[in-house]
């Protein structure tokens, strides 16, 4: 998935769930459910913050 | 007098140092309660009654001699959350394929622990890889609650008198809900504090060892065995160890405090007007307390934590999952498989937002001794889950030192927990402030056993 904070939270989400049906298969994504949803919250939540290139390191 | 298993760990080494009480009876004391409550609490994954008995008759030699120079530690026996490496003494993480695992070395503080003058209990359980798949471990208070986790087994030992002492590691909350599910005490230091060498990683960014007891007097006590820079720990700080212990012996000005209303207004009912009750308690005991603002949203401090922490252990665990996905639990197992599918740019920026939520956390400390809040937004709830870490992450990701006391019972008798937050490796204060919270509380109920 791109990390682009003009995604929406449910484009987020089904870009996780794309990725994790490609990486582990359709037969595990009921049980990373709600893994995926909590973390494409948090992922929207913080591409919502800008931070500028010159701005602070990692 | 208290019997042996009443005993505080600042209480059991001022006997033994005074040749009052042998290393032996205290262990044995603690070997026959731990025979009779075990098969009901299972906090411990393995216990050393043979190790600790021959440790607790070297201990007590060792005393014989008057010119014997004793740890601080000296005869007081301590859990260890089985995530430590303990040489000669299986670590498992509870988690199959590590079963049979026994280290050649030990973790740098239990090393601490042992030349502080420890001696090893044995290993408490711990939720597998320290997340948060719920653990066998009952609360001692309530059978049917969780004593939370991921330092699950430590905090259910020493609330059940089991051991005076036990450590714990904390990544989001799993040293201080543990801690205030089981009505103790946990410490979690400043990131750097103490080393985290050969302690089995979560998230190398977040991950903190400390102590869990029944007091700030043992919680101090500890610290100042297990602190001090590492250099084989890449996170280990280069700062002087100061004498936590001292603090405690000066007469404390009553606390400036900052209250958190934010978290109050998440928590479930009882124990926001119980968070309530407390500050108040405290202000009329003398203590100053202001409210203040987070300077961001909770959520985001919640959002950056966990893209960090499930990176993270998505990093620690990739060969873990490629080999033994099945072996897993359902929680630590989606969460590094998902953790896996998170950009890069994401981790980054997650770590960028961290380091500006730091720079613009440190100003509220100005003038204060410490942020309060409550441990958690519940009590201990059902044992299906190992609690909400809402309240506690915060301070992981933060890095910040924090702190929790009980500080009283609920309706259906479970305990609250009172959390202090100080600034970076400002734990001296810390320890004296939480020191004054305690004599203010003067929780002295125990879960009946």
């Amino acid at each position: 998935m791109r990390f682009d904070p003009n995604l929406s939270k449910d484009e987020v989400l089904q870009a996780l769930e794309e990725d994790a049906r490609a990486t582990w298969g359709e037969a595990r994504l009921p049980e990373l459910r709600a893994s995926l949803e909590t973390t494409a919250s948090a992922l929207w939540l913080i591409a919502q913050e800008e931070l500028e290139p010159i701005d602070l390191e990692p | 007098m208290a019997e042996l298993h009443e005993l505080t760990a600042t209480e059991a080494a001022e006997r033994i140092r005074r040749r009052q009480l042998s290393p032996v009876e205290v262990v044995q004391a603690l070997l026959a309660r731990i025979e009779r409550l075990e098969p009901e609490l299972c906090a411990w994954v393995t216990l050393d009654a043979e190790g600790a008995l021959a440790a607790a008759r070297g201990a007590e030699k060792m005393a014989a001699r008057r010119d014997a120079e004793l740890g601080p530690l000296h005869g007081v026996p301590v859990g260890l959350k089985d995530i430590y490496y303990t040489k000669g003494l299986r670590t498992t993480a509870c988690f199959p394929p590590l079963a049979d695992f026994v280290p050649d070395r030990d973790a740098v503080s239990v090393a601490r622990l042992r030349a502080a003058g420890a001696i090893v209990l044995g290993k408490t359980v711990t939720t597998q890889f320290a997340y948060s798949d719920p653990p066998p471990t009952k609360n001692p208070w309530r059978a049917d609650r969780t004593p939370g986790g991921s330092s699950s087994g430590s905090a259910a030992a020493v609330a059940a008198r089991m051991v005076p002492l036990a450590i714990g590691s904390q990544t989001a909350g799993s040293i201080l809900r543990p801690a205030a599910y089981c009505g103790v005490v946990g410490l979690k230091p400043t990131y750097g504090r103490v080393s985290r060498r050969d302690v089995m990683p979560l998230a190398w960014s977040l991950d903190h060892v400390g102590p869990i007891a029944r007091s700030v007097a043992d919680v101090a006590l500890t610290l100042q065995a297990i602190a001090g820079h590492d250099p084989a720990d890449p996170g280990s700080a280069r700062r002087a160890v100061p004498n936590f212990r001292a603090a405690l012996g000066v007469r404390a000005r009553p606390p400036r405090l900052g209250l958190l209303p934010e978290f109050l207004e998440r928590a479930q009912s009882e124990v926001r007007a119980h968070g309530e009750r407390v500050a108040r308690r405290l202000a009329e005991a003398g203590a100053s307390v202001r409210e203040l603002r987070l300077p961001a949203s909770v959520e985001l401090f919640l959002a950056v934590h966990r893209v960090t922490m499930q990176a993270e252990a998505a990093a620690v665990h990739r060969l873990g999952i490629a080999r033994w996905a099945d072996q897993y639990r359902p929680r630590i197992r989606a969460e590094a498989m998902v953790g896996q599918l998170i950009p890069a740019p994401a981790y980054l920026h997650a770590q960028r937002l961290r380091r500006r939520l730091r720079q613009a956390i440190e100003p509220l400390f100005d003038g204060l001794d410490g942020l309060l809040l409550p441990t958690a937004s519940n009590v201990a709830p059902a044992p299906d889950t190992t609690g909400d870490p809402s309240f506690q992450a915060p301070w992981s990701l933060m890095g910040l030192p924090s702190i929790s006391l009980p500080s009283g019972l609920s309706a259906d008798g479970l305990p609250f927990g009172a959390q202090l937050v100080g600034s970076r490796f400002a734990e001296r204060r810390l320890l004296r402030t939480a020191a004054w919270c305690e004599s203010t509380f003067d929780f002295q109920a125990q879960p009946d056993l």
